[in-house]
């Protein structure tokens, strides 16, 4: 299976949620702590995690989103991977949102629009009570901004960096998650998919979604052979 | 709550990410037999009416018991009816994505559009929506000369200056940098529409132009809270007067802020190529300087620098006075420090804040930036005492990253060797093209890699002017676009300092 035949049509049945995040080590554990506090707070104002890809920068969001739902706030959030395309009339109206969330933020600048709109919304938002998480692969310092105004807006409040996993700690993170599917996933079984399938944590959680699926659906356990009969038809 | 209810349910069949970005963006009112969704914009309107809709029929249906239970969408928000609501017993309903691009600033009295949802949705008319438009009030003007009627709390609400009430000059530190600024800035506030008039602040980014702007319009609000003063960004300006040329309400528009004590303009940078805007604005300027009304404005560079913008526009700008606000030198930096954390009810140690404000030097949200990071991190500790190792540790990565920084040396080191010329070279006074090009691509690089102000970035050029580094970078930019060798130089250039 490659990692093209991986995007399927499969949903997670573990929500996005901060306790369902699995932070390896002592850094993360901390951006996780720093990034429930920020949900759980009224006043502070914006947020900026960054991080390479798959290290969990959504999965982190989402939850900001969810917890900030349950207080009776109301969200918006925004994946620029999807909507860099759709101009940036997709960021009008916020106005009345407690929480906007902006994931992947670098997918759009350089994008005069885009650009100008979040900059209008930044200071909006400033001037008002709404608050501001961001995210990026990159660093925002290093981010390709032609509007120096937007680029020091985009350093004003706490910036924190999520760390990649490392292969072993990869293994703990899906555990992790087959764990709170009550999923039973052998330690065998584990080696077998790092050994012959990609690594990086997007795939390896879409692969869990089509095990688990699969696995509900022909009522089988996740053994060795189940996985090649299922990853490599599919 | 019904929407809420109903999310409940939606939560369990769709992912997160669909639920966030379409749904929970949703505001949902009971009215009778209907439920109203309201979206933020045509963008959210459109996809919920062509994905979910139908889902959203059915489950609403399920909950009510209730098979001819309506549910209708449309643009708008309830946010922004609260204070009109008083007294009426419908809900009002206003098009926030208007308010975003409101004429007006305070954003209250807008038209609200009720949008078919039929025409997103195509023939499927199953789930009864788009028939009448029971929750549309209609438009209602604005200001406090229309609307005798109002409460007082109705009118702070509707006259919304758009003043961030902690921005004042008791909380802005005074250093060398900004002194001139802040005198006149004291000036204005106690003589509005009197003394420099107007009065324009310029400086680079997160210097505190708008502090010191907001701090001026609470100054005149204290002396006179009737006083009207209106602060806005030049972009919402700009995204007012289009909403309002849509909707016909351009002469509002012109009346609105033609009839204010004292306008606040923020970054007027932001009117250039905006023709329309621009003449607007200017005929208001003239307006208000006659009737001896207070305008301020910010921008980051001389209004004569601010390129494609208004000539008539750019003479009147300086017809009052000008004034910078410099990159705050290090003492300054560690005074901004201080009152923050002492804000706080927290003490920082003299060695921690130089430490800091060394550190972080390109502009004051930098320096917050980082202070906020520290103070978070203190709370996750569960301590109050910042110490040296605390804060080196609480800003390691940040500091790492620094680090590896590109710097104004390393930029010129590798022009100089691109080429072909001395690093001393780019700090001669030579004019020979073979050592000016090079400089100004140098300097150029320097504006767009480093956070280094113009005046920082002439400086490492051997003391040179601010305004020669503008007209490298344009120089720069000019070529690029003409001189193919120079475009391949600057994008190799770029690449590897980037690299």
């Amino acid at each position: 299976m490659t990692q093209q035949q991986m995007i399927l049509n499969v949903t997670s049945r573990d929500s996005l949620r901060f306790d369902s995040f699995y932070a390896a080590n002592e850094e993360n554990k901390d951006v996780l702590e720093l990034v429930t506090a920020f949900a759980e707070s009224y006043d502070r104002k914006q947020f900026f995690l960054w991080g390479e890809t798959h290290s969990g920068k959504s999965h982190m969001l989402q939850a900001c989103c969810y917890h900030a739902t349950e207080r009776g706030q109301r969200v918006s959030y925004l994946p620029m991977k999807t909507l860099a395309t759709y101009g940036s009339t997709a960021a009008r109206g916020l106005d009345s949102m407690d929480l906007i969330v902006i994931d992947d933020v670098d997918r759009v600048l350089g994008n005069a629009d885009w650009e100008e709109a979040l900059f209008d919304l930044i200071n909006h938002c400033r001037t008002g009570k709404q608050r501001l998480v961001f995210s990026s692969t990159q660093n925002p310092r290093y981010l390709e901004c032609e509007l120096p105004d937007l680029a020091s807006r985009l350093i004003w409040g706490e910036t924190y960096t999520l760390h990649a996993l490392t292969d072993d700690e990869k293994q703990d993170a899906l555990l992790h998650r087959a764990k709170i599917r009550h999923l039973a996933i052998s330690e065998r079984v584990m080696d077998y998919l790092s050994r012959h399938y990609p690594r990086d944590m997007g795939s390896l959680l879409t692969i869990l979604d089509v095990l688990d699926q699969e696995s509900i659906r022909r009522q089988s356990k996740i053994t060795i052979p189940f996985v090649k009969q299922v990853l490599d038809s599919s | 709550m019904l929407w809420s209810d109903c999310l409940k349910l939606l939560e369990n069949d769709l992912p997160d990410q669909e639920l966030n970005t379409w749904l929970r963006t949703l505001h949902g009112q009971e009215h009778d037999d209907t439920l109203l969704l309201l979206a933020p914009n045509d963008y959210v309107l459109k996809h919920v009416s062509s994905y979910y809709l139908d889902r959203i029929v059915i489950l609403v249906r399920r909950i009510k018991k209730n098979d001819s239970f309506q549910v209708r969408i449309q643009i708008g928000s309830a946010d922004y009816v609260a204070p009109m609501a008083i007294g009426t017993e419908q809900p009002h309903i206003v098009d926030p994505a208007m308010a975003a691009a409101a004429p007006f600033p305070n954003s209250l009295q807008q038209p609200s559009e009720f949008v078919n949802p039929n025409m997103h949705t195509g023939a499927s008319l199953s789930n009864n929506l788009g028939q009448s438009q029971p929750f549309n009030q209609g438009y209602q003007t604005t200001g406090r000369h229309v609307n005798p009627g109002l409460t007082t709390a109705e009118n702070q609400v509707i006259f919304a200056n758009n003043l961030n009430p902690s921005l004042t000059f008791d909380n802005f530190v005074e250093g060398k940098s900004n002194q001139l600024a802040r005198a006149s800035a004291i000036q204005v506030g106690e003589n509005p529409g009197t003394s420099y008039n107007p009065l324009f602040i310029f400086g680079g980014v997160g210097l505190g132009k708008t502090h010191l702007m907001h701090a001026i319009g609470n100054h005149i609000k204290a002396h006179n809270p009737e006083a009207n003063v209106v602060y806005l960004h030049s972009e919402r300006f700009v995204n007012g007067m289009v909403a309002a040329l849509r909707h016909n309400k351009i002469e509002e528009f012109k009346n609105y802020y033609r009839s204010v004590d004292a306008l606040l303009i923020d970054d007027i940078q932001f009117f250039a190529n905006k023709t329309r805007s621009m003449e607007e604005f200017f005929h208001t300027f003239n307006v208000l300087l006659e009737c001896q009304k207070q305008i301020i404005m910010t921008g980051d560079r001389l209004p004569r620098e601010v390129e494609n913008l208004d000539d008539r526009l750019q003479s009147r700008l300086v017809w009052g006075l000008t004034v910078e606000v410099e990159p705050p030198d290090v003492e300054t930096r560690v005074a901004i420090l201080r009152k923050k954390v002492e804000h706080m009810g927290l003490d920082i140690p003299n060695e921690v804040a130089f430490f800091i404000a060394r550190r972080f030097r390109s502009n004051i949200r930098d320096l917050e930036g980082a202070l906020l990071r520290v103070l978070a991190i203190l709370r996750l500790r569960n301590t109050t005492t910042i110490t040296l190792d605390f804060v080196q540790d609480a800003l390691r990565d940040q500091l790492a990253v620094m680090d590896k920084m590109v710097t104004i040396e390393s930029i010129k080191k590798l022009v100089a060797e691109h080429f072909n010329i001395r690093v001393a070279d780019l700090d001669s006074k030579s004019r020979a093209r073979s050592i000016t090009r090079p400089r100004q691509m140098a300097m150029a690089l320097s504006k767009e890699l480093t956070n280094h102000s113009l005046p920082e970035i002439g400086e490492k050029f051997g003391g040179r002017d601010h305004t020669t580094v503008l007209h490298a970078c344009r120089k720069v930019r000019e070529l690029i676009q003409s001189d193919s060798r120079l475009e391949e130089a600057h994008r190799i250039l770029s690449r590897t300092l980037r690299s």
